[in-house]
């Protein structure tokens, strides 16, 4: 019974102990690998986010930039016009009412221009608002320019107070101030040629797309797309003016290499009349 | 003894689990959370977008709502549901500091406390709208489950031309009182036309977004001012007569409403549609004068109205004219009078279309109109008819265009009246009702020799009965907050 109880005594805390020793090297690579490859995972998850959220940010920003320029253009197309000739029964010196919501070159006030033919201004990538723009203030009316010259991916805007000539010549390149940067609407044709590798339907034929599209009155009759409206395709009869902005972000796709591009779309309506 | 080490190893293995578990967990939700915030950042950009755009056409139905709103034939007319809101037809125009708004709360909020319009101090000055006389009316409640405009609250207002800071008359003065009218074509400060309002509309968004557009408005009258109490257009033919009426009483150019005024009795619109006249309407004393009234010179009643009916002011669009001697302008009045008719009738049978003083009509009769009694107040308004029209009594007043067979025909031996001013045009073959290239010949009879008949004209009558088609904007801008 003695021997029995010691037997027992002397083998049972044996297992005890070797349990206390803790994981054994095997158990420990075990863990140890699976510990890395979770972590491992988890951190290249991690950086691919963040990868992704830089060069979102970067799309982001430019895509905030366009937003806030295409904005501003439909508001200053509806109030495009202000003052009109209606509120003044003597008119005042030329500056302190809208002759036209929209100014052209050439031939302004006397000759309208046709559009696309004639006029250099409007067009594919310039126009020209007649409008106050500060109507608080007694300073009369303003040009506001919106001008992507050929071959530039820097979207311009001019301010300048109206005077008597010609309102291009009045907004010339001094006066024309950065406003939305890396619009691809009128880039170099070897850019628009790399991005057409990636989406061939964002610029059809591998040609500009134009950033201004014009609606013209018709003299009662249903308005119509500009180049089509005949007789009236002249910037006084301009009522609706559909912008297209194309923006290029500052990084290519982290992934993919592609190069991100957003496309905004706005429309801006001209309440004022045109006399 | 023997357990308790074997308790503590298990509770030791058990925490290093759990933090293992949460150290994982934290970086799955960083990697989550930064995911998020990137599609967050793009749902915040395109969410101000839809704002702003939202805040803009909600503000503009504002606009809309109360341009619609100033017009007589609208079913929500202002004064309709608040009796003298805005001026009536023929009221006086609306008091400098006269300020009207149309509220449109949500639930219980006072928009105009919550929301102060701080526009109307900086347009005519501190501490005017405190001293301003202002009205509020509930913009039209929504039909149900459809949901309500979002503007705020809108303004209607007279303006001058310190409030519109602009030198509207050259004077190089912004005068602060003078109130501005509309002409058709221009503002002006000496009362012509109708009445300017400027009509200011709040929006705000449920994010917070505001939007701030302003209108100035006027009325578009539907004008029709005839050179003369009766014209004729085409050749009259003399085919038939006034007969021998009563001395003093026929067909005057007298403006019964201001008498100091005075038109021409009858109209013709070439020389030979002017002899026949004179040979038609003889002897002199038929015409002019009623009564008392001193008529302008007989020799002076027949006029040749053609310069002015050639060049008549087009009533829809404002400078253009129609040649109201032609087929084609007259073509187009009638399609211009159907474009703003009330009623279209196959004859007049029905009085109640007829229209009063106070809620005048217009009327397109496609057949003949026979017209009498003495209702109490007459029907009143414009009436074109493409048939013949008969009338005795007097059961109207305004205008009557008979356009179309051209024929006016009163004969009956009854006290028969008209004010206002009629226009007869032959533009139909009465025989087998064709179109004909030029106007024909007119018929004009008033031949009833008692009962003391007068057609006379009388421009309150025809200024009340035109129309006011519609409150044009005349300017549009929107206010930088």
């Amino acid at each position: 019974m003695n021997g029995a109880r010691l037997a027992r005594a002397s083998w049972a805390p044996l297992p005890r102990r070797r349990r206390q020793k803790g994981f054994t090297l095997l158990e420990l690579l075990i863990a140890a690998t699976v510990f890395l490859i979770v972590a491992g995972a988890t951190f290249a998850l991690l950086g691919m986010a963040q990868q992704h959220y830089q060069t979102d940010s970067r799309v982001l920003a430019s895509f905030q930039e366009a937003r806030l320029g295409i904005d501003q253009i439909v508001r200053d197309v509806a109030d495009a016009g202000y003052p009109p000739r209606n509120q003044f029964s003597v008119l005042p010196a030329v500056n302190f009412y809208a002759a036209s919501p929209f100014a052209w070159s050439a031939g302004y006030p006397s000759t309208p221009c046709t559009i696309q033919t004639t006029c250099s201004t409007p067009g594919d990538f310039d126009l020209i608002i007649e409008t106050d723009v500060d109507p608080q203030n007694s300073n009369g009316v303003e040009w506001v320019r919106y001008q992507l010259p050929a071959g530039t991916t820097t979207l311009l805007r001019g301010v300048v107070p109206k005077a008597l000539g010609d309102p291009a010549a009045a907004l010339s390149p001094s006066v024309m101030l950065p406003y939305v940067t890396n619009v691809m609407n009128n880039a170099p044709g070897a850019q628009i040629a790399a991005i057409q590798a990636f989406y061939p339907a964002m610029f059809p034929g591998g040609n500009p797309v134009p950033l201004f599209a014009y609606t013209c009155e018709t003299g009662g009759g249903t308005p119509l797309s500009c180049p089509t409206a005949a007789g009236f395709n002249t910037p006084p009869n301009i009522l609706d003016v559909e912008i297209t902005l194309i923006v290029q972000a500052t990084a290519v796709d982290a992934q993919t290499g592609r190069p991100r591009l957003v496309e905004l779309h706005g429309r801006g309506r001209r309440v004022n009349p045109n006399q | 003894m023997s357990r308790k080490p074997t308790q503590r190893r298990d509770n030791s293995e058990a925490g290093v689990a759990l933090l293992i578990a949460i150290f994982t967990l934290m970086l799955v939700s960083v990697v989550a959370i930064s995911l998020i915030v990137a599609a967050g950042m793009e749902s915040s950009l395109s969410g101000n977008y839809r704002s702003a755009t939202s805040g803009y056409y909600a503000a503009k139905s504002g606009l809309e709502e109360a341009r619609g709103r100033l017009l007589p034939r609208n079913p929500d007319y202002f004064n309709t549901t608040s009796a003298a809101f805005v001026p009536a037809t023929g009221a006086a125009p609306l008091g400098l500091h006269e300020v009207r708004y149309v509220t449109n709360p949500t639930g219980a909020e006072n928009v105009l406390a919550s929301y102060p319009d701080m526009e109307y101090d900086s347009e005519f000055g501190g501490g005017s709208l405190g001293g301003a006389t202002v009205r509020t009316i509930a913009s039209v409640a929504p039909n149900t489950g459809i949901p309500g405009a979002l503007y705020k609250w809108v303004r209607i207002n007279p303006v001058t031309e310190k409030s519109l800071n602009l030198d509207v008359n050259g004077d190089h003065v912004k005068d602060p009182a003078t109130l501005l009218f509309f002409d058709g074509l221009h503002l002006n400060v000496n009362s012509a036309g109708g009445q300017a309002l400027e009509v200011t509309s709040l929006a705000v968004l449920p994010d917070g977004t505001q939007k701030l557009l302003q209108y100035i408005i006027a009325p578009m009258q539907f004008n029709l001012n005839f050179p003369a109490a009766v014209v004729a257009s085409g050749t009259y033919g003399g085919a038939t007569s006034f007969g021998n009426q009563t001395a003093g009483f026929g067909i005057s150019g007298v403006d019964f409403c201001h008498p100091a005024g005075q038109q021409y009795a009858v109209g013709g619109t070439n020389a030979a549609s002017v002899a026949n006249l004179t040979t038609a309407l003889a002897p002199a004393d038929n015409f002019p004068g009623t009564g008392s009234s001193a008529g302008p010179p007989a020799t002076a009643s027949i006029s040749d109205s053609a310069a002015v009916m050639q060049s008549f002011p087009d009533p829809l669009h404002p400078g253009q004219t129609l040649d109201l001697t032609s087929v084609g302008g007259l073509n187009q009045l009638v399609s211009e009078v159907q474009s703003i008719a009330d009623y279209t009738t196959p004859d007049c049978s029905d009085a109640s279309k007829l229209g009063t003083a106070s809620q005048p009509t217009v009327v397109v009769v496609t057949g003949s109109c026979s017209l009498s009694g003495d209702p109490s107040p007459p029907g009143s308004g414009i009436l074109l008819v493409q048939g013949d029209v008969q009338y005795v009594d007097h059961p109207y007043d305004g205008l009557i265009l008979a356009i179309g067979t051209g024929g006016f025909h009163q004969s009956a031996a009854r006290p028969t009246h008209f004010y206002g001013s009629l226009l007869l045009a032959q533009t139909i073959n009465p025989l087998n009702g064709l179109p004909l290239g030029a106007p024909g010949s007119p018929t004009l009879e008033w031949l009833s020799a008692t009962g003391n008949p007068n057609l006379q004209y009388d421009s309150c009558i025809i200024a009340n009965a035109t129309p006011a088609i519609t409150y044009k904007p005349l300017s549009f801008r929107e206010i930088s907050q």
